[in-house]
């Protein structure tokens, strides 16, 4: 038996071909769009290429001999998430050219569900593959590339989703970096406060106790209502001291929801550090001890290293949950993607929150898979 | 070299160590014996500060410790666990080389230190050098931590049960390398044991702890021969006591020049060994052979029951 997980992936993705509207055309940006289905919408080229990556994915679970299952089912899903893109760019433009200027071609849920059973396809044929690690990043880089090219060639332009950001370039760049600066502050700041307690926590059971019980409260806290709390105190103390104004701390923006996303990074950090160092053989603090090494020698030398692998993973776990709470952020005024989202409600525009959705799923993407590497360099230190 | 003047010990109102007093000379190997719980630690780890004392004076080398920075006391004296404790994130080498480092010795020194101590436990120095301690043996661990306490040569060893996690062969040969050792490096050592008959064959005087008292201290064949108490003869085999030095004694310690006909003995088989072929063989002599295959000499019936003075 080959990989029955491409034979399901298959099958959701002829499912949704069936079932529901790969694009919806819309007048315009407000109303809701019409679903297409797939082969109504799509050049012939396109259905086809989906068509044989799905019947690859298919071959690839129905298959007895491993290797050959796993080259197919890798060539049939990155074939089956390329096609998908391709069709729903070429059909942008093709609906586009037949209606007028206001008209809005939106991505459906066959599209969705096609792109997510092709990335799931890869990832599942790369993990049973003997591949080395820098031989799936490469092949990661080489579909992205292509994606890249196609974009380049102005292949999605046509696409609601693309003509929101194209209206909003600048707007756009000024969310990334909104976004990126308060999740690099928060990270920095969760991470310089959350391991040291959880050093403590280690060898406090007490500390240990009481500090998780307010962390673990902490985020029990709804995010929204946390920014807002926070509001009122942070206003009180800026009219109090003019110069923290100065400095940019104020009731809204930046420093309230810096303080609310540390505060929730805390538990994750704080809680694997503490992991991590109860995992270090006791023998080793005992020989260490023994031998002459300092407390800080004992904690550089022996405990962290040994830790990392946990630490670090913590810290993905951080990043990737502050990537996604730096969204709500936007509503006390701090942007980053958020904004797009909060504005595309208001405004019932779907497309633009898809806009500040999607890229915040994608920074969080790009941001486990980069600690991912970095996961592995730590445990190759940890247990060499 | 190692003197304890009084010195008591409780945790939590429970005595550990009871107004303890006694000397370990220099190039002695001290083993502490006693039922578990009955402080054998205690004492072991009040000499390198890793416990403090509640009264009572520790010296080494007539020096009184409490006056000492714990940190460089504790690179002066070896340290080896029964869990042994190598770092595994570290290489046996680097392993070898933590205290030579924290005393920032150059590197070359510290490399060819690395070299001789893999050579005086028994690794080989390419086989071992670049391991990482996952995949060493329970015995070859504990060599790498024997070899790593004695990196910087250290005035003192100490010993906490070193031998008792392993298997009984491993243990019978670290145990015949200790001896050496010991022999080699005139080490002051003190050792922590449970095991009467590894105290017995590696010890040159023998502390016995009862519930944080020292009961005797002597060399093995006087606590053998006039134990201070019914529980020290209990201890060390009541009746049968003396039928453990045939077990820990060497056939090579009490061999005498001569031939004899016969099977040959190893002088380094203990003299139960040599009992018993001589029962099977019904003689009263073995010819006795070194582990080059050398004629030693002769073992009799007579120097088995007679201890030659020494």
């Amino acid at each position: 038996m080959g990989n029955p997980v491409h034979l399901l992936l298959a099958a959701i993705g002829a499912a949704a071909v069936l079932g529901l509207g790969f694009v919806g055309v819309a007048p315009n940006r407000i109303l809701s769009p019409v679903g297409l289905p797939l082969w109504q919408a799509a050049p012939a080229a396109f259905l086809a290429a989906i068509g044989i990556g799905g019947a690859l994915m298919a071959a690839a679970g129905l298959t007895r001999s491993a290797r050959p299952a796993t080259i197919a089912g890798l060539l049939g899903s990155a074939l089956l998430f390329l096609a998908a893109f391709a069709a729903a760019g070429s059909a942008a433009a093709g609906l586009a050219a037949g209606s007028g200027p206001l008209a809005r071609v939106s991505l459906g849920g066959a599209f969705w569900l096609l792109v997510i059973a092709g990335f799931l396809g890869i990832g599942e044929s790369l993990r049973r593959s003997a591949a080395s690690g820098g031989l799936r990043i490469a092949f990661g880089f080489v579909v992205l590339a292509i994606l890249a090219v196609m974009a380049g060639h102005g292949a999605f332009d046509r696409l609601s989703l693309v003509r929101e950001w194209a209206g909003r370039r600048d707007a756009y760049s000024v969310a990334l970096a909104d976004h990126l600066r308060l999740v690099v502050a928060a990270v920095i700041l969760a991470t310089a406060i959350g391991v040291p307690l959880g050093l403590r926590a280690a060898t406090d059971p007490r500390f240990s106790r009481r500090v998780f019980a307010f962390l673990s409260f902490a985020q029990t806290i709804p995010s929204i209502a946390l920014f807002g709390l926070l509001i009122g105190p942070l206003t009180a103390l800026s009219t109090a001291a003019p110069f923290l104004r100065d400095l940019g701390i104020r009731g809204i923006g930046f420093a309230p929801a810096l303080i609310a996303l540390v505060l929730y990074g805390l538990l994750p950090i704080a809680r694997s550090t503490e992991t991590g160092i109860r995992g270090v053989p006791a023998a080793a603090v005992d020989a260490a001890t023994g031998m002459g090494m300092t407390r800080r020698q004992i904690l550089f030398r022996v405990a962290l290293p040994l830790a990392l692998p946990a630490l670090v993973a913590g810290m993905r776990i951080l990043t990737v949950q502050v990537i996604g709470l730096t969204v709500v952020a936007a509503l006390i005024g701090a942007g980053g993607f958020g904004s797009f989202v909060f504005i595309g409600l208001g405004q019932t525009a779907n497309d633009l929150v898809l806009l500040g959705a999607l890229s915040a799923i994608l920074l969080a993407l790009i941001a486990d898979a980069g600690l991912g590497a970095l996961a592995v360099a730590a445990r190759r230190i940890a247990a060499p | 070299m190692i003197e304890f003047e009084r010195v008591s010990k409780a945790y939590e109102g429970r005595p550990a160590l009871v107004d303890a007093s006694f000397t370990i000379a220099r190039g002695e190997f001290a083993a502490v014996v006693g039922p578990s719980g009955a402080g054998k630690s205690t004492a072991l780890r009040l000499v390198n500060r890793m416990i403090e004392p509640d009264a009572g004076a520790i010296r080494i080398g007539g020096e009184d410790i409490a006056g000492a920075d714990p940190v460089a006391l504790r690179r002066r004296l070896g340290y080896v666990i029964q869990s042994i404790g190598l770092f595994p994130h570290w290489t046996v080498a680097r392993n070898i080389a933590t205290v030579p480092h924290l005393l920032r010795w150059p590197a070359a020194r510290i490399e060819a230190r690395i070299g001789e101590l893999l050579d005086l436990v028994g690794l080989d120095r390419a086989a071992f050098r670049d391991r990482y301690p996952h995949q060493l043996s329970g015995g070859e661990q504990q060599r790498v931590g024997l070899a790593r306490a004695l990196a910087a040569g250290p005035e003192i060893l100490l010993m906490d049960e070193p031998f008792g996690a392993l298997d009984a062969v491993t243990r019978d040969s670290l145990q015949g390398e200790m001896v050496r050792i010991h022999r080699t490096t005139g080490k002051t050592i003190l050792m922590v044991t449970h095991d009467i008959d590894e105290a017995l064959r590696l010890a040159s005087r023998i502390l016995v702890i009862e519930d944080g008292r020292v009961v005797q201290n002597a060399p093995p064949e006087e606590i053998i021969d006039s134990p201070a108490s019914e529980f020290v003869r209990t201890l060390f085999g009541g009746e049968t006591a003396h039928l453990r030095l045939l077990k820990v004694r060497r056939v090579g310690e009490r061999a005498r020049p001569g031939e004899a006909p016969g099977d040959p003995v190893a002088a380094d088989a203990p003299l139960e060994t040599a009992l018993a072929r001589m029962l099977a063989a019904g003689v009263h002599a073995l010819p006795v052979i070194d582990p080059n295959g050398r004629a030693a000499g002769v073992i009799r019936m007579d120097d088995l029951v007679r201890r030659r003075p020494s």
